[in-house]
């Protein structure tokens, strides 16, 4: 830990010497640590031009989230804004002989192909280093202040500020985040279909019974409804099974006619939405936070327990909360009240689950939309005062002198289910003071040495095995 | 003052993370792959097998490591597994692959086509556990045959405990092991098949750490 320390402290240090790029949060919508963060660095935007930029990397976040599924959930991303200043505006042309001097060394006709835009990558790494910490940096894009068509994709998606901008970005998120196939059939890269795609979204299977996108054969887990041939003919409505993908144009096969990962422009389409949905929930909870923190708690019987779930908000739907008492259903909100005077003594068991209900996803067997807590409450035993408490003073004799003894004895209450032992205590002025914690068989005491014109008062407690306290008995011995 | 004022701010911050599920800090490592033989910029139309890997530089940060609650696998992302000192797998994650390029545009008819391209080096930066003790770092890629994963190493380093960063390289015929995947238990690790050394325990095929790599030190990394 002191290691640990020194190393945060060094790179305060450092920090302090290589100034960090200007952060700005432009979606701010909860803590990193279930949250998606996404990046933001422009490039080609000089220091007079940190307006523009701020105001290019706006339209383009509000593209990005105005479509689905980034629009329902948009609440589960945060988005930093990094202002990157750059000697010169704009971006390398190579082929038409233009060189900038820009922060990321972006530069069209990268590979010798015009419309692929590369940037430097150990300088994005040196920028989001110096600038968040890498826990915030789940999706990284570079936006370069060029209106010329271009951009590539990959672990860091770079885009223009043409208007395809978002469209490129979507498609390459559809990869990099998704990890969803090209449904376009065109080559390059060369056609394969001679073994099953990993991807959820290309198959090569014909069965609609073993179609990945249609578990179960059809709603309501799978999508093609039965009434929809398979293989499905172009131009058809809805989801199916339409020959052509992955560069391929025949053996692989589409859910949908056509979408944003076979031509730009268009929705994802169901089955990519729900594969982008369980991608968002490989990185976000459906539920933020529980109360209490604690897993285990202690509860008398007359008292009442909160418990609470701090749930994610999508924009139309709510998520839905199920609470459970020793598996009986006990609650569907948000949060739930358990009254212990209801419960038995002992332990029992509560259990929450908070799960995204959305129609848009059908089929979750890892149950990546659900989260699931379950806290032990221990219900302390009702208890009552032992019973015929009393007391008295004898005087013991032996050879050399008398002793007095005051002798306590009781009987133990019947109502009382269960009891752990017994706490006996002399009262005090301003308190009491304890003199003997006894077996829950012990029915006796003898506290020797009294005096014999003192008076004592004793006060006797049950207590659980868990160590609370019922009501004391007491008796005065003289 | 400056680092006065920040430094107690920040031990605050690890201190309130303790209290919760999360790891109270991160161990960022930023690594660079590189090919040998080919420049730094190149670009290759074919995925390269051999690399080198180096520790470009390293810091703790009070921020948790992002969670990955679902180790989907895919030819586009690479694992890294951290081991601790007894070759103990102690960390797993799943990050796009730093040397993937896509280079897709549309046409004049608007029809997508795209080339994948890869570089020759690529830096990227992993969010360990700062807790976890991480001694070695393996990079592997997963290799998909049409029922299941492979993965393939395709480099370690090892992480020096006195600040010193080193690097080792790897000949590509002692890179020939395959680990592979249940394709419906995304991440669950189920059986092994053996090119290059053998398993000899139950237990071992659950660690991307359990086999030992022959491999050599070259040199100190430049930085």
């Amino acid at each position: 830990m002191r290691r640990s320390l020194l190393a945060v402290w060094l790179v305060l240090l450092a920090g302090s010497a290589v100034r960090a790029e200007n952060v700005t949060p432009i979606r701010s919508n909860g803590p990193s640590s279930n949250r998606i963060d996404v990046v933001v660095l422009g490039d080609g935007y000089t220091a007079s031009e940190m307006a523009i930029y701020a105001a290019d990397a706006e339209t383009f976040i509000a593209g990005l989230f105005g479509q689905e599924p980034f629009l329902e959930y948009e609440s589960y991303f945060n988005v930093f804004r990094v202002d990157v200043v750059s000697s010169d505006s704009g971006a390398d042309h190579p082929s038409r002989g233009v060189y900038k001097d820009t922060a990321l060394d972006a530069a069209y006709d990268c590979s010798g192909i015009t419309r692929l835009i590369c940037v430097n990558t150990t300088k994005v790494n040196e920028v989001l280093n110096r600038s968040l910490p890498a826990s915030q940096r789940e999706l990284v894009i570079v936006l370069v202040n060029d209106p010329e068509y271009g951009g590539s994709g990959g672990a860091v998606a770079v885009t223009s500020t043409h208007s395809s901008g978002v469209e490129i970005v979507l498609h390459e998120v559809g990869h990099s985040f998704g990890l969803l196939a090209d449904e376009y059939d065109s080559s390059p890269p060369a056609c394969n279909n001679t073994v099953e795609p990993a991807q959820a979204n290309v198959t090569r299977e014909t069965n609609r019974n073993l179609i990945k996108w249609n578990a179960g054969g059809g709603p309501p887990a799978g999508w093609i409804e039965l009434s929809q041939p398979v293989p499905t003919p172009v131009l058809t409505p809805g989801v199916g099974l339409f020959q052509g993908a992955k560069y391929c144009t025949t053996g692989l096969y589409r859910p949908t006619t056509d979408s944003k990962m076979r031509s730009l422009g268009r929705p994802f389409g169901p089955v990519n939405v729900e594969q982008l949905i369980k991608r968002i929930y490989n990185a976000v909870y459906p539920v933020d936070a529980w109360t209490p923190e604690e897993t285990t708690l202690q509860a008398a019987a007359g008292d009442v327990v909160s418990f609470s779930a701090t749930v994610m908000r999508p924009r139309t739907h709510a998520i839905g909360m199920a609470w459970y008492v020793d598996g009986v259903l006990a609650g569907q909100d948000g949060r739930l009240e358990v009254d212990a005077a209801g419960l038995s003594g002992g332990a029992h068991q509560v259990e929450a689950r908070g799960r995204d209900l959305t129609p848009a996803v059908r089929s979750d067997p890892q149950r990546l939309l659900e989260r699931p807590m379950t806290w032990t409450l221990i219900v302390l035993s009702s208890l009552f005062e032992p019973l015929d408490f009393s007391g008295r003073k004898v005087l013991n004799r032996n050879l050399l002198r008398g002793e007095y003894i005051d002798i306590l004895s009781w009987k133990e209450n019947p109502r009382n289910e269960n009891v752990g032992g017994y706490r006996l205590y002399l009262s005090e002025a301003g308190g009491k003071r304890l003199l003997a914690r006894l077996d829950v068989g012990a029915f006796e005491y003898r506290r020797r040495g009294v005096g014999r014109d003192s008076a004592a008062t004793y006060l006797l407690h049950a207590v659980t095995p868990e160590g609370m306290e019922g009501p004391p008995a007491a008796v005065t011995v003289r | 003052m400056f680092t006065i004022r920040l430094f107690p701010a920040v031990i605050l911050a690890a201190a309130v993370s303790l209290s919760g599920q999360v790891p109270a800090e991160t161990l960022e490592v930023t690594l660079r792959l590189t090919t040998p033989g080919f420049s730094s910029t190149a670009l290759t139309t074919v995925r390269p097998s051999s690399h080198r890997l180096a520790v470009r530089s390293r810091r703790f940060t009070a921020e948790p490591p992002p969670v990955e609650r679902s180790a989907e696998l895919s030819e586009e992302r690479i694992v890294v597994a951290g081991c601790d000192g007894e070759g103990r797998e102690v960390v797993r994650m799943t990050l796009p692959d730093p040397r993937l390029l896509r280079a897709e545009a549309p046409d004049e008819a608007g029809r997508l086509s795209t080339r994948l391209l890869y570089r020759a080096e690529a830096e990227f930066t992993v969010a360990l556990p700062a807790d976890a003790e991480t001694a070695v770092l393996r990079i592997f890629h997963p290799v998909w045959d049409g029922r299941s994963f492979g993965l393939v190493l395709l480099a370690e380093v090892r992480l020096e405990d006195d600040g010193r960063m080193a690097f080792f390289s790897m000949k590509k015929e002692r890179v020939a092991g395959e680990i592979a995947f249940h394709p419906e238990r995304s991440g669950t690790l189920v059986r092994v098949t053996e090119r290059g050394w053998k398993a000899t325990s139950r237990d071992r095929t659950r660690s991307l750490c359990f086999q030992t790599i022959d491999c050599h030190t070259v040199g100190e990394a430049g930085r």
